[in-house]
């Protein structure tokens, strides 16, 4: 029987801590957003870097803080690669169904542990884990997916429940639709006899 | 001939308030003494006819505006303008007997005509979100999308509202509504700027979705129906999209959003400072430039954008008229009214002409 969902794959992908470290990287996404500043310089490559440094960030703080014992760093460079109990996870910026080659990439690290933790013959060895973000055109996030890519292709994909995470309240809000030609109001004649009828004596 | 039996007190009361005259100084344009005519109005006394016809003439109505019977008239709940308890109760009182004497004309014209299925949504509200909200909910029913509001006289009218002006209404009373089965709103400018007028429509709109049965014109209800304005007119997520963001204010920017959404630059920075896209400092900066630019009574491009006219009363009139000639003028006798206090209420004048002989027409008056 297929698996459907992280946790079918490794007991230790439980749905409360995919939505833990969904939250972080929503939160590191739109505080990104609250400080993007058309005017002083920023484009789409200055929010990039800093989109993906403000999830980084929130990520290792909470390895740091040592709140969530199941969350561990293997590589705190700018790679970041950390554990979701054994399992080693990254995060990108996409379409879950379309990785890139640089979302696909895996490192030394992130092999040997899935070497380690996997059975030769598991079909959750030869996945690279991550956490696919997929924003819309302003930025704001519209999802977080948990991905398992074999190959090129996403073989395991779970949305994660965004429910109790707020929704994106800074400054780059969304285009307006187009404005709408209003009709002048209307005015007909009642066409009812007893209008007639009832005012014939008036 | 009306017959002093008939007489209603309260109708005098109603046309001499409506008119803004005190006892005084109706009394001075009848021959009359002030404790006669309240003798009159408390129906202890009754006119004689020619007394009868002497202040139908001083207060525009007809003899038979006297007889009629007194529809529920309009109460204080019933009725939204901004400082409501720091209005003179004699304007007070003069706003509701206007506002009485419209809703009989529309009344009538509502019987003869098919108006405008009347759709405020009612919401009432507790914060700042459920303002927001409202606003956005009164988008979605209206299907307005989240662009600029084309014509904002035509949202409230497509509504169901009927806009008027009452002139020589003290200026205090920038523009009010009344609940009522068919909402009125009324302005007391004649011509206001354009986003100006936008602005009140929006305002008036918001105490008719959110206040239904509350006694407004305190604070509290009034910085809701601004917000709600605000928020119908620059709803949130548009706004927070195209609102310039940087450390200067750019003015330059901010016009072009006024030429867009058509709402003041003044509002424009409120809105930005509300959703709070600008600090206290910058919106008091921002306010300090257009108060020294001489832009706080009028702004840049208030003259290039154009003023939204009423439509739903006139093209009610045309209809009727055009219809049956002579009907308008028949339904407003039928209501009691002369020319000069029809313009009053209605800030419209009667058509020319008598139109047909009316012996020979069947009303269309349901009385």
């Amino acid at each position: 029987m297929a698996k459907i969902y992280p946790w079918e794959y490794h007991q230790d992908l439980t749905e409360e801590r995919l939505k833990i470290v969904a939250a972080m990287l929503v939160d590191g996404r739109h505080a990104a957003l609250e400080r993007y500043d058309e005017e002083a310089g920023d484009n789409g490559w200055t929010h990039g870097c800093r989109a993906f440094q403000f999830c980084r960030h929130r990520v290792l703080q909470a390895v740091d803080s040592g709140e969530l014992v199941w969350l561990t760093a293997i590589d705190r460079t700018l790679q970041l690669i950390f554990k979701i109990g054994d399992v080693p996870v990254r995060i990108y910026k996409g379409d879950a169904e379309e990785p890139t080659d640089r979302t696909l990439r895996q490192s030394f690290g992130e092999l040997r542990q899935l070497e380690i933790l996997f059975p030769e013959h598991d079909e959750g060895r030869d996945l690279a884990y991550r956490f696919a973000v997929e924003t819309d055109i302003d930025g704001s996030v519209l999802a977080v997916k948990f991905v398992g890519l074999r190959g090129e292709s996403a073989v395991l994909i779970w949305d994660v429940p965004l429910d109790g995470v707020p929704a994106f309240a800074g400054s780059v809000g969304r285009a307006a639709t187009e404005s709408v030609e209003l009709a002048p109001p209307s005015v007909g004649l009642r066409t009812d006899d007893d209008i007639a009828e009832g005012s014939a004596s008036a | 001939m009306v017959g002093t039996q008939v007489f209603d007190g309260e109708r005098l009361r109603l046309a001499r308030v409506a008119k803004g005259f005190t006892l005084d100084e109706l009394g001075s344009r009848v021959s009359a003494t002030r404790q006669y005519l309240n003798q009159l109005e408390q129906g202890t006394k009754l006119p004689t006819e020619e007394m009868i016809q002497a202040l139908a003439a001083a207060l525009g109505v007809t003899v038979r505006f006297f007889t009629l019977s007194a529809r529920g008239g309009v109460s204080a709940e019933q009725c939204h303008f901004r400082k409501q308890r720091t209005t003179p109760v004699s304007v007070v009182s003069q706003v509701l007997a206007r506002g009485t004497l419209l809703d009989g004309f529309v009344d009538r014209l509502d019987r003869a005509l098919e108006l405008p299925k009347v759709s405020f949504p009612d919401i009432p509200v507790t914060s700042t979100a459920d303002i927001e909200d409202a606003a956005e909910q009164a988008r979605e029913q209206w299907m307005l999308g989240t662009g600029p509001i084309s014509n904002m006289m035509r949202v409230v009218e497509n509504a169901g509202a009927v806009v008027s002006f009452f002139g020589g209404v003290s200026e205090r009373v920038d523009a009010l509504s009344i609940d009522r089965p068919r909402p009125m709103i009324i302005r007391s400018e004649a011509k206001p700027a354009a986003c100006r007028l936008r602005f009140d429509l929006a305002h008036e709109c918001g105490h008719l979705v959110m206040h239904k049965g509350i006694v407004t014109g305190d604070k509290v209800t009034e910085d809701q129906a601004n917000r709600f304005a605000s928020a119908f007119l620059l709803p949130r997520s548009a706004f927070i999209h195209e609102f310039p963001r940087s450390r200067m204010l750019n003015w330059n920017a901010i016009f072009e959003m006024k030429l867009r959404w058509k709402v003041s630059a003044s509002a424009i920075l409120r809105r930005a400072y509300d959703l709070k896209m600008l600090s206290a400092d910058q919106y008091r900066t921002g306010y300090i430039h257009l108060s020294k630019t001489g832009q706080r009574k009028f702004e840049r491009y208030d003259d290039v954008i154009v003023a939204e006219e009423p439509e739903l009363l006139p093209s009610a009139m045309a209809a009727l008229e055009q219809a049956y000639p002579g009907a308008v003028r028949r339904i407003a006798a039928d209501a009691g009214f002369e020319d000069d206090m029809f313009e009053s209420i209605a800030g419209l004048g009667l058509p020319e002409g008598s139109g047909p002989d009316s012996t020979n027409v069947v009303s269309i008056i349901r009385n």
